[in-house]
């Protein structure tokens, strides 16, 4: 029994390992691209193609459901993009509040009927009414009955005008230039890019007025700044890495812009389950891989969307529980078909198996794995040592990690204006292996839970308004 | 000189209460004096005027730097004020510290926009410096008359205002700027100026919404500028929209200075 426990533990601390070490690989992608990305973004004039006639038309979708206190400044910003030609369609998902009467009012719309749905598009509930103001030609608002946030962007998708789709949270701010930046990296090849994603920061803390956020301060409060540096190990050491060896899994729905005949022709993004985001990125490398079509799935990381991350302990599990959730319906649904499958390239060896092994499953790993060391240890107090050492290497490889995106974000963005800031955001990634990351995986096991007892709500989100810091220095 | 005038610490002082009066639709009336005081004659000033028009609630701030008192008078008709100013006018010539004219104005007898009264007065009094010591009531119009025309410039683009500033304030315009729409807006209601250099590109609310906000502004004051359209935007489909949003001018990034000044001259100076 004890000679099991003792295997077992240091299996699993060695699967730990194993998983810093790809991420460590991942990393060093990311370091390769991000050179390269530095170099072209320096070299682009962005003021000056944000009025060129050779950028794409973009239609931004806005999913919206109960929104009342943000989207209108939300939707404020987005019309004043910068941007040769966009339209923004607001999507209003049945919200039991006044989402749609705020955005009536504002820009005093008036109410169309819907055009009958026609052949080739996507189906989804029943869509009440349209409106619009020619005041402001760039502006539309679907009404429609709940059906889900998939099913938000569908009804929008069917609706747009133009050729490429840009999903955004109603929830998260873009930067001016954050569509011109991914519009660019679209064109350099227009035949070959199918999704690009956008990166998503955290704006709690930050100063924001007039729709934009105005100073990039660090959150004040625990969980949000845990949030920051964990968003910019994941978005700028791995979605960077992924992206180089086309690998990325997914495109985050706050921020990213897709190509729309592609999206019909995998059947849209799938309800009834959250990670739809995720989804819908599978679904695209497996339809380009299935067909044998040259295509390339992006990320773009210097065009940014802020977003609200949650601060108590209750909302953040509830979307951490809703991510497990997500994540393992798309690998039942689709992972299991790619795995291992020579025609899938990077996705079928790489990307979904480590998904599954080392994402999906690192809950019962990881948990189990810890339970046997701790009950090594209780029986054999000699054995610590092994303990130790295999949980301080854990550690220090972990925080190397993050190190090496904090080096990213320094080299190549520096958005913290304050030294102190980066030496803050070092010692939370160091502070993030004490107590944060072991609930994270406690939460994706109980939303795995949650899954198998098919519990399948949203969750609770609560909204601040944006004006929050606005209205504060109106006051003083 | 004239450019740092919005500057008046006047202006800073009385904006919240001209914008409840405003707001709530309640009279008041404002008397400004370029008058040399120091802490104590101000001190003695308001005991004066306690004094003699005890049932009167008011305000008195006095702007330093360009020694001009300003006084804000609570719930009064126009006439009230001037009869008001004569008292301060009495006071301050007694003390021998009226250096120039005193100009009375009354919300909403003389304006229907009290912020932009009170900055216009101020502008007009240190525009021309005269030396009789009288009580002028203010007239709506008289800005309109001197021949300096005023432009406001608003752009995100910090090297471009600069740029326009320096180059148009050379020129002899008076010259505002704002770099963002909210601001801009802010700005032109308490200016009016002659003419609007704008991006379409604001940060804020995007430049249709500004261009349509000064038409509204203008169809209340029955006022009237030229817009000026700058921009990045090259469509089309933007030059024709600006044009029908009431725009004058398009013009589009990279531009000329020489070409940029003749066109705001035909805009400026052929209108009058």
């Amino acid at each position: 029994m004890r000679d099991f426990l003792l295997v077992y533990g240091i299996f699993a601390m060695y699967y730990v390992i194993v998983i810093n070490t790809i991420y460590f690989g991942i990393i060093m992608f990311s370091f390769r691209k991000i050179t390269r990305i530095m170099k072209e973004t320096f070299y682009s004039k962005y003021e000056f193609l944000s009025g060129s006639k050779h950028m794409p038309p973009i239609s931004i979708l806005v999913p919206a459901f109960n929104e009342e206190l943000t989207i209108k400044e939300n939707v404020q910003s987005l019309l004043a993009l910068h941007y040769p030609a966009h339209e923004v369609i607001v999507v209003n998902d049945g919200s039991g509040d006044n989402t749609s009467k705020v955005l009536i009012d504002e820009f005093r719309l008036n109410y169309y009927k819907p055009t009958p749905v026609e052949q080739n598009t996507l189906s989804t509930a029943e869509v009440r009414g349209v409106y619009y103001n020619p005041e402001f030609p760039n502006l539309y608002l679907i009404d429609k009955e709940n059906g889900g946030k998939a099913d938000s962007l569908n009804a929008g998708i069917n609706f747009s005008h133009y050729s490429l789709v840009s999903s955004i949270d109603a929830d998260s701010l873009l930067e001016n230039d954050a569509l011109i930046r991914i519009a660019r990296k679209y064109m350099e090849n227009p035949e070959e890019y199918v999704a690009i994603g956008g990166n998503v920061r955290i704006a709690n803390g930050c100063r924001i007025s007039n729709g934009m956020v105005q100073k990039v301060r660090l959150p004040k409060k625990l969980l949000p700044m845990l949030q920051t540096v964990e968003y910019i190990k994941a978005f700028l050491g791995g979605r960077i890495g992924w992206s180089d060896i086309n690998g990325l899994i997914i495109v985050s729905g706050a921020f990213g812009v897709f190509r729309k005949d592609y999206i019909i022709k995998v059947g849209g993004y799938r309800g009834g389950y959250p990670g739809e985001d995720m989804n819908i990125i599978i679904k695209l490398h497996r339809y380009m891989l299935d067909h044998n079509l040259p295509y390339q799935i992006d990320f773009c990381p210097d065009a940014v969307c802020w977003t609200q991350a949650p601060d108590t302990f209750k909302i953040l599990g509830s979307q951490r529980k809703r991510w497990g959730r997500g994540n393992l319906k798309n690998m039942l649904e689709l992972g299991t078909r790619m795995f291992m499958r020579p025609r899938y390239k990077v996705m079928g060896w790489l990307t979904i198996p480590y998904n599954i092994i080392f994402e999906t499953l690192s809950p019962y790993f990881r948990i189990t794995g810890f339970l046997a060391l701790v009950g090594y240890s209780l029986i054999d107090m000699t054995g610590w040592k092994i303990v130790a050492v295999f949980m301080l290497i854990n550690v220090l490889y972990g925080t190397l990690l993050g190190l090496g995106s904090l080096l990213i974000e320094e080299l190549a963005f520096r958005r913290f204006p304050r030294i102190r800031d980066y030496f803050k955001m070092v010692l939370y990634t160091i502070l993030m292996f004490f107590g944060y990351r072991q609930l994270g995986i406690l939460w994706r096991f109980m939303g795995h839970i949650q899954f198998f007892r098919k519990n399948n709500s949203w969750g609770t989100m609560t909204r601040t308004s944006w004006n929050e810091d606005e209205e504060k220095e109106e006051a003083a | 000189m004239t450019e740092t005038r919005m500057n008046s610490s006047i202006i800073q002082s009385f904006k919240h209460f001209l914008h409840y009066y405003q707001a709530s639709n309640l009279p008041c009336g404002l008397i400004i004096a370029h008058a040399a005081l120091d802490q104590k004659g101000i001190h003695s000033l308001i005991t004066h005027l306690e004094k003699e028009e005890p049932a009167t609630a008011f305000q008195v701030n006095y702007d330093t730097e360009h020694h001009i008192l300003g006084l804000l008078l609570d719930d009064c008709d126009l006439g009230y004020t001037h009869f008001y100013a004569l008292h301060v006018k009495d006071f301050l010539e007694e003390k021998d510290r009226l250096m120039g004219e005193m100009v009375v104005g009354n919300f909403p007898e003389n304006s229907d926009h009290a912020e932009q009264m009170l900055s216009r007065m101020i502008n007009e009094m240190m525009i021309e410096q005269t030396n009789k010591q009288e009580i002028r009531v203010f007239d709506n119009e008289t800005i309109q008359k001197t021949d300096k025309k005023s432009v406001l410039i608003v752009d995100h683009d910090n090297s471009i205002v600069h740029l326009l500033t320096n180059y148009l304030q050379r020129k002899g315009y008076i010259v505002h700027a704002a770099t963002d729409g909210k601001h801009g807006l802010e700005q032109y209601q308490n200016l009016l100026p002659d003419l609007v250099i704008t991006e379409i590109n604001l940060s804020g609310i995007g430049g249709y919404q500004f261009i349509n906000q000064i038409k509204n502004i203008d169809k209340q004051t029955k006022g009237h500028s030229e817009i000026m359209v700058l921009t990045n935007k090259q469509l089309e489909e933007d030059i024709k929209r600006t044009f029908e949003y009431g725009a004058a001018e398009y013009i589009t990034k990279p531009f000329s200075l020489i070409e940029l000044e003749a066109r705001i001259k035909r805009l400026v100076e052929v209108t009058e």
